[in-house]
């Protein structure tokens, strides 16, 4: 919303043009807005590093060297960042620890992605009982104390990057899976909709070739948002100590671990802050230029 | 239009905020209350120390401030959680300022020597497995009912009873030959408490039967802890936990009771025992270990423990000279850091890779660099050098030293050459917090750097972590631990801890049968204390388990607090020491 | 604006929406309660210390008996539900045995209710003030920075910028101590009336519901300006204060009680965080170390008061939006 003030950009084309054209339309205004590019740079420059670490960070996320324990920034050459409480280079685990953010930010929405939009969808066009169970179902699971069941399985089974997935993935099909309800339930009334039923269409087909496509752009929407939820929530659950394994980095932790040193060692906790606000901030600058420019009459 | 709308709302739309900002800046500006405890006592206090005494009558030390300000202070962790004063009612529960109001039968000098404490001797039955205990005659209760072995008695017939479900009873035991007379049969309900082998004989005589021979039982009178009978028996074990029916043998009486905001107890008047108190009060205020440091560079405690101290505050403590002469580093309960291994199963059921692994920490560049020498000493054994029959001399180092190419040596011999073929490993760890934490991360990296190895760490849950450790078989394979000392004999390090069937998945016959004899020899002490030396050299050849560092304990104390805790012992150690009783009797406040 | 017809009408239907409401409201608290339930007691361990060696069997049981652990957990579960439900006994806290769970929640809220209030005051009075300035202002400076720290705190995590605010205030400038709440030190006049120690930690806090509510705040004022009855009452030679506070805060009423919606569950669990970074002895501390304590009745009477604060939050706002604005249809769910 405060990306659309902030283009002036409520000049929507007239909806309802030809399926190509929308898309470039998107894109168009996708590009005209500014902190929707910063945001795409970020969130680029974050899916880069995550992906080439091994080839941009100067050491790997593991290498010791005892003799350089708790070094300050440029006070040793060849560590910009200086190093950590055991001596590893700090901009090394700065960009292995975006792999980690990614990783879980992605791989959380994937799968909120893969249980809500079947859920939502069956809820929403199924309806009557079905639907009733369902929306029980997802009432029941928003009123779950989200962070607390993730503390208390990741008690169970222990920390690791797959547990924190799946500790975070709990609740996080929840928002997808109410949003394509709706979003079927109202479409589904649609002329178009009721003619294809009316043609003897199978069920399925008008699922997946009508409804789904046009519910589609809020779920990316909303799926853009989620990432850096889930970002947020391993970095929250490291932070706490209980989410990723050493010694792989990750931000949160490193923001957690720093607490103990912060007094003297300000840069264990300046450099991974920033990275965890940078992500964040990326990631929903893209989110509200994605929203802004795919459904622009779209109100939250 | 518009710019008088701006105009006239101008009030409303800068007020607030600022009104808000102003309020934020003028408490920002303002600094921390002052310190108006810092202030020095009067000049005419100092004339009068002459005829400064105890209500014990003793004469205070010349530079001591006078007897109404020998206050000391402690912190409490206020996130801790506690109930009792007692160890004899709740051992992993208490409060700060415990086990004040009793007197345990035995002490330990500085040298770690057993000595009398509320019993003046004792002495052992012919065939050693009977011991009588004497207490010192005239020790009274706060309330003027005398002390006697009958007290002793209850108290442990308490603690063992199963419905009290002491959480320490694993104690007793965990000695096994060495426990107590029935003690397993009766916390199992087999027996009645009354057939323990804990018997008061008169006022003053209390025996204590073994179920075998147990040459060390009067150090392990240092837990001999007594509640009073009476209290016991009008208000249950927690009667301590009340100003009204709180009653003491010990030198300390209870003079304020608030938990979580301050607990204060005082010189007990009454009291008879080996150690009257040179301070008058002692108080402890509940705050949060992060705010130790703050408080004590306040002013405002007497003394913060290691591990409230933080890495960084380490750092500010030893680039401070005067703070650095006042932390008094000293050996805690002889704690080791250690990697344990499952020697039953693959791979570290290969004594090579056992090997590969002990040669490939180093030890020293970790101590140096990420403990900090002020928290620890690399390991090659158990024992920490000072314990009893420790390797002081170094001789054991060979066996675990660390050199890279004995290690490669050793793996390759196991049949992984270059790390080759090695499967990938988790180091887990116990609930570790980031100082320890990154202990074991040099120690992974120390490792994984020299065998070329894989090793992922999991720092899990403590219970989860034990849980794991003592399952049978175990489900660690491979893990770091601490273990500090019960009681202050090698027949606890090494034979509690290391005997197999104990804690540990690793079994040698001769290592069992050397600690097995020592443990219950009478008679040779030399012999004893060869044994052991023996057995130890067994566990770090067969690496039993992987020594990283002993740990130094410490408090940073305040300059104006003075005493024989300063003194060091023939190690020249200073500080507190372990089972030692007397040091905080013997402490004064000077200006 | 709507008339009495209505209102008994929609009366009704409130009255049948909220039974409706406050059945699920119970089915979503059994729901927890035995997911919770049944899930705690997997955790490996329990309210005892094997840290130095295995408990011998015997003593364990005389542990587990004495917490009433000892019987199959199906009955665990119906004895605690009934001294629970029945009378209101959420049994002893294995952390503290002197005190109740129910005493030592209300004890710890103390803190955590402070901070609480103080971080919705801080972030309301100054969410409403930005939000209605940059509203009126638009695309000026002010306008900008609210839009920047709207953006900071809704995607910053509050203990991101708690260690920002540690970093600059505490440890560069040492002007705000590092953490604590109501420490002596910190307070003036020696009372505890005003610290400095809260400082920091409300401001952490606040951040993000701050930026949520200046964000509401604007938009809704924007619109609101917009529309024609703005003109029409502007036209009429209301003043503009008049305009300014008989329509424009009423309108701006709805996106305060959204807000309200989402801070008030979450000022309990986001407390873990500010109160871990800034050492605060609240509640938030015991949601983790409940956990790690295996202390189970603790646990128990958490989640479900996080459940009934939640579902009870949504009820209400819900009916506060029908009171506010009768365009709300009741019972509206789904469709878009």
């Amino acid at each position: 919303m405060t990306a659309r003030v902030a283009t002036g950009l409520d000049l929507a084309p007239t909806n309802g043009e030809r399926h190509r054209t929308l898309w470039q339309d998107a894109a168009r205004r996708f590009l005209r807005n500014r902190l929707a590019v910063i945001g795409l740079a970020i969130v680029l420059l974050f899916l880069f590093l995550a992906v080439f670490a091994d080839l941009v960070a100067p050491f790997p996320y593991d290498k010791v060297y005892f003799d350089r324990v708790l070094r300050f920034p440029f006070e040793l050459p060849g560590h910009p960042l200086g190093t950590d409480e055991v001596g590893r280079d700090y901009l090394s685990r700065l960009i292995y620890g975006a792999r980690t953010s990614m990783t879980v930010g992605v791989a959380v929405q994937m799968v909120a992605f893969l249980i809500g939009v079947p859920l939502g969808s069956l809820a929403g066009y199924v309806g009557g009982r079905t639907d009733f169970i369902i929306s029980r179902f997802i009432d029941t699971m928003t009123a779950f104390p989200g962070l607390m069941f993730s503390i208390l399985i990741i008690s169970v089974w222990g920390g690791g990057i797959t547990k924190v997935i799946f500790a975070l993935s709990i609740t996080s099909w929840i928002g997808i899976a109410r949003l394509t309800r709706g979003q079927i339930l109202s479409l589904r009334e649609k002329e178009y909709v009721e003619a294809a039923r009316c043609t003897g269409v199978s069920q399925n087909r008008i699922i997946l070739r009508h409804l789904l496509p046009n519910a589609l752009t809020p779920i990316l929407v909303s799926i853009s948002f989620g990432i850096p939820a889930a970002i947020f929530g391993e970095a929250g659950l490291s932070f706490l100590g209980i989410g990723i394994n050493d010694p792989i980095p990750s931000w949160g932790k490193m923001v957690g671990v720093s607490n103990a040193y912060v007094r003297v060692y300000w840069h264990l906790a300046l450099f991974p802050t920033i990275a965890v606000a940078l992500a964040m901030l990326g990631f929903s600058f893209v989110g509200d230029g994605l929203r802004d420019a795919l459904a622009p009459k779209m109100i939250e | 239009m518009k710019t008088q709308a701006v105009r006239r709302t101008r009030w409303f739309t800068y007020g607030l905020p600022l009104l808000l900002l102003l309020g934020l800046l003028l408490q920002a500006c303002v600094p921390a209350a002052g310190p108006e405890a810092m202030e020095p006592a009067s000049e005419e206090a100092m004339e009068e120390t002459a005829g400064n005494v105890t209500v014990y009558g003793t004469e205070l030390p010349a530079d001591a401030k006078p007897y109404d300000e020998q206050v000391y202070r402690v912190a409490a962790d206020i996130n801790q959680s506690a109930s009792t004063f007692d160890f004899p009612v709740a051992v992993y529960n208490r409060y700060c300022l415990a086990d004040l109001f009793q007197d345990t039968l035995v002490s330990l000098d500085k040298d770690f020597n057993v000595i009398p404490g509320a019993a003046e001797s004792w002495d052992v039955s012919e065939d050693g497995k009977v011991w009588s205990f004497h207490l010192r005659p005239g020790q009274v209760w706060s309330d003027g009912t005398p002390l006697t072995a009958y007290d002793y008695e209850a108290t442990f017939r308490l603690t063992a009873t199963p419905e009290h479900g002491w959480d320490f009873s694993w104690f007793y035991s965990f000695l096994a030959d060495g426990g107590i007379k029935n003690w397993s049969k009766i916390i199992a309900g087999e027996l009645p408490p009354e057939e323990l082998g804990v018997r008061a004989v008169d006022d003053l005589t209390l025996e204590v039967e073994t179920e075998d021979v147990f040459p060390p039982l009067p150090g392990v009178m240092k837990f001999a802890f007594t509640l009073q009978k009476k209290a016991l028996e009008e208000h249950g074990p927690y009667y301590n936990s009340s100003l009204e029916t709180s009653v003491s043998s010990g030198p300390f009486v209870l003079a304020e009771f608030d938990p979580g905001n301050k607990i204060v107890v005082e010189a007990n008047p009454t009291y008879k025992g080996f150690r009257p108190p040179l301070i008058k009060r002692m108080e402890c205020i509940f705050m949060d270990p992060s705010t130790f440091f703050a408080a004590y560079q306040n002013g405002d405690i007497d003394k913060v423990p290691y591990g409230a101290l933080t890495p960084a505050d380490f750092e500010l403590i030893l680039r401070d000279e005067e703070m650095a002469g006042n932390y008094l580093r000293h050996f805690g309960d002889c704690r080791t850091d250690y990697l344990r291994v499952d020697t039953f199963t693959e791979p570290f059921d290969d004594i090579n890779v056992r090997k590969a692994f002990a040669h490939a920490v180093d030890r020293e560049n970790i101590v140096a660099n990420v403990y900090g020498e002020i928290k620890a000493m690399p390991a090659y054994s158990m024992l920490m050098p000072g314990y009893p029959s420790s390797d002081t001399e170094g001789n054991l180092r060979e066996y675990q030293n660390y050199d890279c190419d004995e290690a490669n040596e050793h793996l390759a011999a196991a049949g992984y050459p270059g790390g080759e073929g090695f499967p990938d490993l988790v180091m887990m760890l116990r609930g570790e917090a980031p100082a320890m934490a990154a202990v074991y991360q040099a120690v992974a990296a120390s490792i994984t750097e020299c065998l070329n190895i894989n090793l992922e760490i999991s720092n899990v849950d403590r219970k989860v972590y034990m849980d794991a450790l003592n399952a049978k078989p175990t489900q660690l394979t491979f893990g770091a631990v601490d273990y500090g000392m019960d009681f202050l004999d090698p027949a606890n390090l090494l034979g509690n801890v290391w005997k197999s069937g104990g804690r540990h998945s690793w079994k040698n016959d001769e290592f069992d049968a050397l600690v097995t004899e020592a443990a219950g020899m009478v008679g040779n002490p030399e012999l004893r204390d060869q044994m052991f030396r023996d057995a130890e050299r067994v566990l770090v050849d067969d690496v039993g388990g992987i020594f990283i560092a002993h740990r130094w304990a410490g408090d940073l104390m305040q300059s104006w607090v003075q005493g024989t805790i300063r003194d060091a012992d023939s190690q020249g150690i200073t500080g507190w020491h372990w089972g030692n009783d007397q040091d905080i009797s013997l402490i004064y406040i000077t200006e | 604006m709507a008339s009495r017809h209505r209102i008994t009408n929609s009366d009704n239907a409130m009255a049948r929406y909220i039974l409706g409401r406050i059945l699920s409201l119970i089915l979503v608290l059994f729901v927890v309660s035995v997911v919770t339930f049944f899930l705690m007691h997997q955790v490996p361990g329990g309210p005892f210390d094997e840290t130095k060696a295995p408990l011998p069997p015997a003593a364990k049981e005389n542990i587990l008996r004495k917490y009433g652990l000892d019987k199959p957990i199906h009955i665990q579960y119906l004895n605690y539900m009934k001294n629970a439900v029945l009378h209101f006994d959420f049994g002893i806290p294995y952390q503290q045995p002197t005190t109740t769970v129910t005493a030592l929640i209300a004890k710890s809220w103390k803190v955590t209710a402070q901070v609480g209030v103080m971080t919705v005051l801080l972030a309301f009075g100054v969410g409403i003030t930005l939000g209605i300035y940059a509203a009126y202002h638009q695309n000026s400076w002010i306008d900008n920075i609210t839009t920047f720290i709207a953006m900071l705190g809704i995607t910053v995590p509050s203990f991101v910028v708690a260690m920002w605010l540690i970093l600059f205030f505490a440890v560069r400038l040492k002007w705000l101590p590092m953490g604590g709440w109501n420490a002596s030190d910190s307070c003036l006049l020696g009372s505890k009336f005003v610290c400095t120690d809260w400082i920091m930690p409300v401001v952490a806090y606040a951040l993000g519901p701050l930026a949520i509510i200046a964000r509401y705040t604007r938009s809704s004022m924007v619109d609101v300006m917009r529309q024609d009855f703005t003109r029409t009452a502007r036209a009429k030679g209301l003043g503009n204060r008049a305009i300014m506070l008989r329509h424009i805060l009423r309108n701006a009423l709805i996106p305060m009680v959204t807000a309200l919606g989402v801070i008030i569950p979450n000022l309990l669990t986001g407390s873990i965080f500010i109160e871990a970074v800034f050492r605060i002895n609240g509640l938030g501390k015991f949601f983790v170390t409940s956990i790690f304590n295996r202390d189970y009745p603790m646990i128990m009477a958490l989640f479900l008061l996080i459940a009934f604060l939640w579902s009870l939050t949504y009820l209400f706002t819900d009916i506060i939006y029908t009171w506010i604005d009768p365009r709300v249809r009741l019972g509206a769910e789904g469709g878009a």
